[in-house]
């Protein structure tokens, strides 16, 4: 890219706030009620991380990848690409994501018991399910538009990174890399739309990442 | 603006670049302007809708286009949102109405392509259209497929003009393109940057490629291009199309506040997106310049821009040193 100091995010962002909100809320309510069904698979699995008994760890993996593969295909694949061609490489991730969680923490034979990590990453995880939907409502955006766990990417990759500080295993930093990368872009892209709540993807991401190291 | 009309004289009197094209007087440069602008109307509106728009010659061919056009980037962007395709065709329609005839795009749009086929759809394909879009893909052999890959999108079988989007693999798409309008698939070739970058390839291009057109930001504040490539477009006849005419919609929020000088009367203008655009219009290397928005009263007060006159010299200089003063 010649002259790339010259770019700023807005240069990156090719459609206006309000068609992206109207896509989000016209998703959710094509998908109404799937929100309460992904409410409680979250919460049911900050339960199995907080109960930690063994293999809890893998059908959180397992679960957590299913959505990872469900959010890239139906949001930024069959969705967002139609007014962000790069969304196409970000659904790319998302399923490489989901590999990489069957790969670290289902494959693997020797069958090992999440270690729980500390509170912080079950709490992390928690926000982004029971708190992140509310963001639109402080944003000023209306419900309906809220991002819910497993449906949207934000609290999707801010919550996996809470259950991945959880989980700390020994490949455990390379997933790690592509939830903090979609937290990067979503707060340049929400900053670029003037959203003032575009830096909580990010603080969200690192508080993740500190939590795994508390 | 009444008296501007009235007055004879050379378009930009003074200007030592500028072309012999424009060296006719003012009255008889309006008169061909308005002329042209009505010949090429709206052909599916009844002939009392179209305004009398001002128009300039596309200098390798003569061909006149009205001076303000529609760009597509960010505001027809919207996806398969039906509602907003439908807002969309509703400017498409207010812009044929008015008398508009290009409309630019690129694959890089999003969906923009789309939305504009639907607009042409749903307006039973308006003859009066200048379809201008680009090549913009890495690849140097995949240009064709993009392009058959864009008319599909807009539905027409060729586009009037097909520039090399921000100079990617300019190259080779650029051979594509004259290889194409040797063969009667494309009538203009041309190039395009945005917000000031890579002019000095910009002007390399220009100087040493038989080019029709090349697009450029440049409003009243980013005025770069006014060294160089705009001089070097006349001495070129190399068509100018003027992109981000209003930094996408920075100054006119930025002014919207303003109060608009007292003088404007004599623009012509009558509001802060009219007296930018016809500052930008009156340059004589500009061709045409192309506002995006995805409002119907907002096209119609672009289109009223090119109702009125050019801006003196002295005028734009006024504008300038006004709007800098905010």
């Amino acid at each position: 890219m010649t002259e790339w100091w010259s770019y700023r995010p807005s240069d990156f962002l090719m459609y206006s706030p309000r068609v992206y909100l109207r896509q989000i809320e016209i998703y959710n309510n094509a998908l109404w009620p799937l929100q309460l069904v992904m409410l409680l698979v979250g919460i049911g699995l900050v339960w199995l991380l907080l109960r930690s008994r063994q293999n809890d760890g893998r059908i959180v993996a397992i679960v957590l990848a299913a959505l990872w593969l469900f959010v890239g295909w139906d949001y930024l694949w069959s969705r967002l690409s139609s007014i962000n061609w790069a969304a196409t490489y970000a659904a790319c991730g998302f399923a490489v994501q989901a590999i990489l969680m069957i790969v670290v923490h289902v494959m693997p034979s020797k069958s090992r018991a999440p270690l729980l990590n500390g509170i912080s990453g079950p709490v992390v995880a928690a926000v982004a399910v029971l708190l992140y939907p509310g963001l639109s409502l402080i944003a000023g955006r209306g419900l309906g538009t809220s991002e819910v766990f497993g449906i949207m990417p934000d609290p999707t990759a801010i919550a996996t990174i809470g259950f991945l500080a959880s989980m700390r295993q020994r490949y455990d930093f390379v997933l790690f890399v592509i939830p903090t990368l979609w937290c990067i872009i979503s707060s340049a892209t929400l900053y670029a739309m003037v959203d003032t709540t575009w830096w909580i993807p990010l603080a969200m991401c690192v508080l993740g990442i500190a939590a795994t190291f508390a | 603006m009444a008296d501007n009309r009235r007055q004879s004289h050379a378009l930009w009197p003074g200007d030592t670049m500028m072309s012999p094209r424009y060296s006719i007087n003012r009255r008889g440069a309006l008169a061909l302007m308005v002329g042209a602008g009505a010949l090429v109307g709206f052909s599916n509106q009844s002939s009392a809708q179209v305004s009398s728009l001002l128009t300039k010659p596309i200098p390798s061919s003569g061909e006149m286009l009205p001076v303000v056009g529609l760009g597509s980037w960010i505001t027809f962007n919207v996806g398969d949102d039906g509602e907003l395709q439908d807002e969309c065709a509703s400017v498409m329609r207010a812009f044929f109405a008015a008398g508009g005839r290009l409309i630019d795009s690129s694959p890089m749009y999003g969906s923009a392509q789309q939305t504009i086929g639907y607009g042409l759809d749903k307006l039973s394909r308006p003859k009066a259209l200048f379809s201008a879009d680009k090549v913009w893909i890495s690849d140097p052999g995949a240009g064709r497929e993009q392009i058959a890959q864009s008319q599909e999108l807009w539905g027409i079988p060729k586009f009037h003009l097909l520039q090399v989007h921000n100079l990617l693999s300019w190259e080779a798409h650029l051979q594509t393109l004259f290889e194409m309008k040797a063969a009667g698939q494309l009538n203009y070739v041309g190039i395009t940057t945005s917000e000031g970058r890579r002019h000095a390839e910009i002007e390399d291009i220009m100087a040493s490629q038989p080019i029709d057109f090349v697009q450029i930001s440049y409003n009243v504040l980013d005025r770069e291009v006014e060294d160089r490539i705009l001089p070097l477009a006349l001495e070129r006849k190399i068509a100018v199309i003027v992109n981000r005419p209003f930094r996408q919609g920075d100054l006119i929020a930025d002014t919207a506040d303003q109060p608009l000088p007292d003088w404007i009367s004599e623009t012509g203008a009558k509001n802060w997106a009219q007296l930018m655009l016809t500052f930008i219009i009156s340059h004589p290397a500009v061709t045409c310049a192309i506002p995006a928005t995805s409002n119907v009263s907002h096209v119609q007060e672009n289109m009223n821009a090119a109702t009125g006159a050019f801006m003196e010299p002295a005028l734009r200089k006024r504008t300038i040193d006004y709007v800098e003063s905010l």
